[in-house]
């Protein structure tokens, strides 16, 4: 039974088996977590699954699959912008609402956009050009 | 009674004589096998590293895993330069405790050392029972055929496959280690920037980390390397997939139960 605190995150890993959103500090602090929710990136750790009961929740999943790719998606390998990969989901993820509010953005902005997003092995540069790149293949769906 | 007189210096005359005598005992006389190259000493059946299959790939297996280090994506190269195969018709199992063989732990830079060796070694070993397989098939020399993606010709102009040859190859035998591999003047895979293996699955949220794999819930636990992973993780994967196609996008309104 889940209680309406339970964190999106737990729902979407436990209980949907949707693993592409990772836990990585469970406290808003980190990124690893981000989903879109009715198109605004947050951080599913600390989102109480009852405040999205009328929302729509976007997944890295629901981007694109490895037969058919979202540009962003396409971007990250293009540029081979993961070691770990365990912040790629929040990278990603973060990066397609920055795209959507902003097409073309700027190094600076990309760079600001993901700020908040931590990568503990340091791709931060390629991820930045990943962006950048989806950005030139016009990566918004 | 008629005991021998041992006096102590005769006894420990005689322990030093028996302490030598075993330590230069050759290797014939105690049994041991032969020390093999890296991870091969300890997992000596070529099978436990390789399988060739009749669609003409190769499955490897490695007891190592993918930390963000790019293993599985050199192993893969490893193992197709020594079989002259491409890159993209060689899979990798990895950390898999089932199937694959037990190297301990992903640490200490020693992936390449120690699995890439193994996989070097037997894919050198691999090609030349190939080889002699063709040879047979073919009834040319082995010294006289050619081999190239996975085809091995001769020169005139007869080929034989690994997809072919799959099932008559047996590789559960012991590795000699003793196939030179190639010179790396030779390399044409090695040594070139190729994409990661394992970044497909990465950006689309596959089934690439342990945290994925449903085992804990069995009572289970992951090694901090994630080599726990076991058949379990098909099931979740296929399932995974399942509720992806009906659910690429969740509708929260699917309302959680109070
Ligand atoms: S796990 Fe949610 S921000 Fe770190
Ligand atoms: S790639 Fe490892 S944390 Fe970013």
């Amino acid at each position: 039974m889940l209680s309406r605190d339970a964190p999106l995150l737990y729902v979407l890993r436990n209980d949907l088996e949707l693993n592409a959103a990772k836990f990585g500090c469970g406290l808003a602090q980190c990124g690893a977590c981000t989903v879109l929710v009715d198109g605004v990136a947050i951080r599913s750790c600390v989102m109480p699954v009852s405040q999205v009961a009328q929302s729509e929740v976007t997944t890295l999943e629901g981007l694109g699959t490895i037969a058919k790719l979202h540009p962003l998606q396409q971007a990250f390998i293009d540029e081979q912008a993961a070691q770990c990969g365990y912040c790629t989901n929040g990278m990603i993820m973060t990066a397609k609402a920055l795209l959507d509010r902003n097409p073309r953005p700027t190094e600076a902005q990309v760079r600001d956009g993901l700020a908040g997003n931590l990568c503990r092995c340091g791709t931060h540069n390629r991820i930045v050009r990943a962006v950048l790149r989806a950005a030139r293949a016009n990566g918004r769906i | 009674m008629n005991a021998p007189h041992l006096t102590r210096r005769d006894f420990t005359a005689g322990l030093g004589g028996i302490v030598l005598a075993f330590s230069l005992m050759p290797d014939a006389l105690t049994q041991q096998p032969p020390r093999l190259p890296g991870s091969l000493n300890n997992n000596r059946l070529l099978s436990a590293w390789l399988a060739i299959n009749a669609d003409g790939t190769a499955t490897i297996f490695t007891g190592k895993v993918e930390l963000g280090q790019g293993i599985l994506t050199a192993l893969c190269q490893i193992a197709a330069e020594e079989l002259d195969l491409p890159l993209a018709r060689v899979k990798i199992i990895s950390g898999d405790t089932g199937r694959t063989p037990n190297e301990g732990q992903t640490a200490g830079s020693l992936s390449v050392q120690n699995s890439g060796t193994a996989l070097r070694l037997a894919g050198a070993e691999v090609r030349s029972i190939l080889l002699d397989l063709a040879a047979k098939k073919l009834g040319v020399a082995a010294d006289n055929l050619k081999v190239a993606d996975g085809t091995i010709a001769a020169a005139d102009g007869r080929k034989v496959t690994y997809g072919e040859l799959a099932r008559e190859a047996d590789l559960k035998r012991e590795a000699t280690g003793k196939v030179a591999p190639k010179p790396p003047a030779q390399h044409r895979v090695v040594g070139q920037s190729s994409p990661r293996v394992d970044l497909p699955a990465k950006v689309t949220g596959g089934a690439a980390f342990a945290t994925a794999s449903t085992c804990c819930r069995a009572g289970t636990w992951p090694t901090p390397s994630g080599q726990v992973l076991h058949a379990r993780e098909d099931r979740r994967a296929s399932s995974a997939t399942a509720i992806r196609s009906r659910l690429t996008t969740y509708r929260g309104s699917a309302s959680p139960a109070t």
